[in-house]
């Protein structure tokens, strides 16, 4: 059962902000209950109102500006007071929070000549909330199954903010558990989430539903992913988020070639724009990927526009 | 009637000179626990050190190694600390620290050490790992430099106080006799 925004907001991100905003934002929530259930992410600026993106635009609340000391409180926790076991992720532009969450960060860059790059006076956070939709993979998964090799390998096709995301993360739900309908038995699913964007892992365990078989490598890059997987894991479907280049492309072609299926996500309008692109026309032409799954948000992120085989 | 007055008067000057004794060895193990805790308290720093520059454990979880490794009052005050801040407790290092001086009043803790970790806990956490190593050597160094100085003092102090507390109950002794 998927928890409301209003119960995420309360549980999870507000006891993350000091006294005054975790108060400003409880107030608003009970004010506007409905706008309450539409909030997609929140973002404290310093010397800023605090602003509630909602999925129609977004709210200030002028009475509330950010202080430094609101920014630190919230960096503090949400590092768990650990910032120098997170570098990494801060260079990255992002961490990911307990539920799922993702924290987007921004402020002053230290990047000397001879080393890394490091985020310092952070001054800016965006809580993207996380959202499960379960169940908008089911009645397509029928359609990509294969008499006796059970799910095909395929390519999730849409631009992006379509939903490619929350289609894999469902799929790797199903495939996990198995679906009757089409006979399809549960699989070993190997997730490569080089985003942290499909199971949402913090510490390493995924915080979103992704199916009781799954394995995740989190912020793992694909390719190095897939060849750990494949040594390691035995998986039988290999799902993993925006394929890109040339060695996303081989390592996806080894483990097709090894007998492992691969379910993928691609950007692009449909599958001719994906045949212009030269690595996924590679995959494509050579027929490692043999079904597509195209969205758009046409009615809405998530709208199937097609479903079937790779012509 | 004469043996029981002089045995009187023999148990009662052996007691006087235990109970003096005592005084001073009381007096004199107070200084000498003090030092004591400073030690712990730089192996606290050494442990703590080590947790986050190669195990890069949260700093929850680092403090209460660290704790647990020192022992004594100053690692209970550690460990204190870092069941206190954290993610889970909603608590940054710095609100866990003044709630731990709060509630471990049974401690017996150096002024010193506390103000050096007081100092500390404004900047654990909030920085990387080369700057975070970089705070703790600056209290380590701190903790060593007093200790080093008030240690021969101390135990000057402390035999002092030992020789005293016998010299002392001699003194009444003699007196009462």
């Amino acid at each position: 059962m998927s928890r409301t925004v209003t119960s995420v907001l309360v549980q999870d991100i507000m006891p993350l902000y000091s006294g005054r905003i975790a108060n400003a934002l409880g107030h608003w929530i009970s004010c506007h209950p409905r706008q309450a259930e539409t909030v997609q992410e929140i973002r404290l600026r310093t010397g800023l109102p605090l602003c509630i993106g909602l999925s129609d635009g977004d709210e200030l609340l002028h009475d509330l500006i950010v202080s430094r000391a609101d920014i630190q409180k919230t960096l503090s926790l949400i590092t768990d007071c650990s910032y120098y076991a997170l570098e990494d992720e801060f260079r990255g532009g992002y961490i990911t929070i307990p539920g799922g969450h993702r924290v987007g960060l921004s402020g002053q860059v230290i990047a000397p000549a001879d080393g890394e790059h490091k985020l310092r006076h952070v001054s800016a956070l965006c809580f993207r909330i996380a959202r499960e939709v379960k169940g908008v993979a089911e009645n397509t998964v029928p359609r990509l199954t294969l008499p006796d090799t059970g799910i095909a390998s395929t390519l999730v096709i849409s631009p992006p903010g379509c939903g490619k995301t929350t289609f894999l993360r469902d799929l790797c739900r199903i495939l996990g558990n198995g679906l009757d309908n089409c006979k399809l038995p549960p699989a070993q699913v190997a997730i490569v989430d080089e985003r942290s964007e499909i199971a949402a892992c913090y510490g390493g365990a995924p915080q979103l539903d992704v199916g009781p078989r799954a394995d995740v490598l989190d912020r793992c890059p694909k390719a190095k992913g897939i060849n750990m997987l494949l040594r390691s894991m035995n998986p039988e479907v290999i799902v993993t988020d925006e394929l890109g280049g040339e060695e996303d492309a081989r390592s996806v072609a080894l483990a097709l070639s090894g007998g492992v299926k691969v379910i993928a996500s691609c950007h692009g309008k449909d599958l001719d724009d994906i045949r212009s692109k030269p690595y996924s026309e590679w995959l494509v032409s050579r027929g490692y990927f043999t079904k597509a799954v195209v969205l758009s948000k046409r009615n809405g992120p998530g709208t199937v526009e097609y479903v079937g085989d790779i012509r | 009637m004469g043996g029981v007055h002089f045995w009187t008067k023999v148990l009662g000057s052996a007691f006087i000179l235990c109970a003096g004794a005592l005084g001073g060895k009381l007096m004199a193990g107070k200084l000498e626990k003090e030092l004591e805790e400073l030690s712990r308290f730089e192996l606290a720093l050494l442990n703590l050190s080590t947790e986050i520059s190669y195990s890069l454990s949260s700093l929850p979880q680092a403090l209460l190694n660290a704790g647990n490794k020192a022992g004594g009052d100053t690692g209970a005050l550690f460990s204190l600390t870092g069941s206190l801040c954290g993610l889970e407790q909603r608590r940054t290092v710095e609100e866990a620290f003044k709630l731990a001086l709060e509630q471990a009043q049974g401690l017996d803790l150096p002024q010193w050490e506390i103000e050096i970790m007081r100092a500390l806990v404004r900047n654990l956490g909030i920085w990387g790992c080369k700057e975070q190593v970089s705070f703790i050597e600056i209290a380590l160094t701190e903790s060593r430099n007093y200790r080093a100085s008030i240690k021969e003092e101390y135990l000057k102090k402390a035999r002092m106080y030992r020789s005293l507390g016998l010299l002392f109950a001699l003194g009444i002794v003699v007196v009462l006799l």
